[in-house]
């Protein structure tokens, strides 16, 4: 209905003829997907689905341990055949539901083994067995939605293993911290790096984009984060355990404005300067708030804060992104805001902050609307 | 069908070969060792069941060869298990258990709906553990008997009974 809406809109105003908004509704129709009736068949076919497993689980315990492993090698056998199947057809999304489907077996049977046998091992290793045998099969699959999926199973892999991990290193406060920073420095880094690997963006260019736009969000949430260190009084001791994790970060970083070239497609190279400076300069401003001894800086962090999201606006104005320069004008316009009653104190300090917060927020508004919304080829 | 790749055929066989992987050496485990009955007491008093999880802990025996780190579990076949100092080479003893894996809070998965009686079954103390020791002093659990018969046949009977 909104797009015939649309169309006779578009036909009154003298945009399109007649004949033109005709084939541009039956193209539509055509197109369309009976949502409703999809959306009724999954919900009976995840009923029953739902149903068997409880039926089954009911009895679990009276079926016999031969036949549950032997049922679970026939599931395997069956789902292995649907995706040598569904090789090479044109419904990519039919594989893309098999290989998650072996990747989630692969977790049931080793979970299996474990109830059956009643063994007493720790979730981290099955956890890391799975990774270890079954990322091979979610690789079969090319959608967006299994590159997030593996990204959450190894993140839960991760915040198993980590405890473990620690212990294994001795309770050492220097290994403990190193282990957090390198932790921390993964979750943020980690996705943008592997992005950038040419291999990833050849083979799964879904994967490689997931992970790109998840890395530049991570990014950029840690960085947002990160430079309000100076809110915070750092004394000599809390430098001290931040240097010893600095080193892992530095790392991470160097690698991260290294590796950022890789994610820079060849028409795109604009956007490569302020994405290193984004790195750079969040990963400075971020690093001197917990490295150097200071008392609550709170103008600083303030600052820092509307830098990064400037120096995002400024990858987006790049790149042509409109939407993303919309996005960080608007964080920059609310931060200001917030600045107001941060600064809310006497009546003359109260005032000289409104006044030069207004005064910023008007020179924001000019910016955006004479600098980047009016740009000719701009779709803001 | 056209040519298997060697991606393919790793990422179909390889968790195929981990299950049966697990599955053998699991057997290996079961089969390591004769099977002992051993005595259980409820983990923690207040709940004994988390989720479909029986929680319980391998019961000593009563005596006072000895007591503390030091003192290990000698199990024997005939079920006369004893209280003995470890390293002490016992030939009554089929085999040991450190204080360690005597102490250690275990899980037993359960049927549904099975909780209550076996948690009331457990507080009377008629509850025990087939296991075995594997070689390098591991508890491989096989069953749960209450009064002497499987947990299953047991909660049969008793809702016969009932």
């Amino acid at each position: 209905m909104r797009l015939e809406r649309q169309v006779q809109r578009w036909q009154e105003a003298g945009i399109i003829d007649a004949a033109t908004a005709e084939r541009i509704l039956a193209h539509e129709r055509r197109a369309s997907r009976p949502v409703l009736l999809l959306a009724i068949g999954g919900l009976g076919a995840f009923a029953i689905g739902v149903g068997l497993i409880a039926v089954i689980a009911a009895n679990w315990g009276d079926i016999p341990r031969l036949v549950k492993l032997l049922a679970m090698l026939g599931l395997f056998g069956a789902n292995a055949y649907g995706l040598v199947w569904a090789r090479g057809r044109q419904q990519r999304w039919v594989t893309d539901a098999l290989a998650l489907s072996y990747f989630a077996l692969t977790l049931a049977s080793i979970a299996l083994v474990g109830q059956t046998y009643q063994l007493e091992g720790e979730p981290y290793q099955a956890l890391l067995l799975w990774l270890v045998v079954g990322s091979l099969a979610l690789w079969l699959a090319e959608g967006t939605f299994a590159a997030l999926v593996f990204l959450g199973a190894l993140a839960v892999t991760g915040a198993f293993v980590f405890d473990p991990l620690v212990d294994l290193l001795g309770h050492d406060r220097h290994a403990r911290i190193l282990a957090h920073a390198s932790l921390g420095s993964a979750a943020v880094c980690g996705p943008l790096l592997v992005a950038s690997l040419l291999t990833l963006q050849r083979r799964r260019p879904a994967f490689a984009a997931t992970y790109e736009r998840l890395g530049w969000g991570m990014f950029v949430l840690a960085a947002s984060c990160g430079v309000h260190a100076w809110y915070l009084s750092m004394n000599t001791n809390d430098v001290r355990e931040a240097w010893m994790g600095a080193r892992v970060v530095l790392v991470f970083v160097v690698l991260g404005l290294w590796r950022v070239q890789g994610l820079v497609f060849r028409t795109h190279v604009d956007w490569l300067l302020p994405a290193r400076a984004l790195i750079g300069l969040a990963a400075v401003v971020t690093g001197l708030g917990v490295l150097v001894p200071h008392a609550p800086v709170a103008m600083l962090g303030a600052l820092g804060f509307v830098i990064v999201w400037a120096l995002v606006a400024w990858c987006g104005y790049r790149a042509h992104m409109m939407q993303m320069v919309n996005l960080a004008t608007a964080v920059i316009a609310a931060r200001i805001f917030i600045a107001y009653i941060e600064v809310f104190g006497s009546m003359l300090a109260t005032g000289a902050g409104l006044m030069v917060s207004g005064v910023l927020l008007l020179a924001l508004a000019w910016l955006w609307v004479r600098k980047i919304r009016l740009q000719p080829g701009g779709t803001a | 069908m056209k040519a298997l790749t060697l991606h393919l055929w790793l990422a179909l066989l390889l968790p195929v070969v981990a299950f049966a992987g697990l599955v053998v050496r699991a057997e290996l485990l079961r089969a390591s060792g004769p099977v002992f009955r051993v005595a259980i007491a409820g983990y923690d008093p207040r709940d004994l069941l988390q989720g479909h999880y029986l929680r319980y802990r391998l019961q000593w025996p009563a005596g006072e060869a000895c007591d503390g780190p030091t003192c290990c579990l000698c199990l024997q076949t005939s079920g006369m298990h004893t209280r003995i100092q470890c390293g002490v080479a016992d030939a009554a003893c089929d085999a040991q258990l450190s204080r360690q894996m005597v102490d250690q809070a275990r899980e037993f998965f359960i049927q549904e709906g099975a909780g209550p009686a076996l948690e009331q079954a457990i507080r009377r103390g008629q509850g025990a553990m087939a296991l075995n020791v594997t070689p390098n002093g591991q508890v491989h659990v096989h069953e749960l008997f209450i009064d002497g018969i499987r947990y299953r046949r047991w909660l049969r009977d008793n809702a016969q009974r009932q």
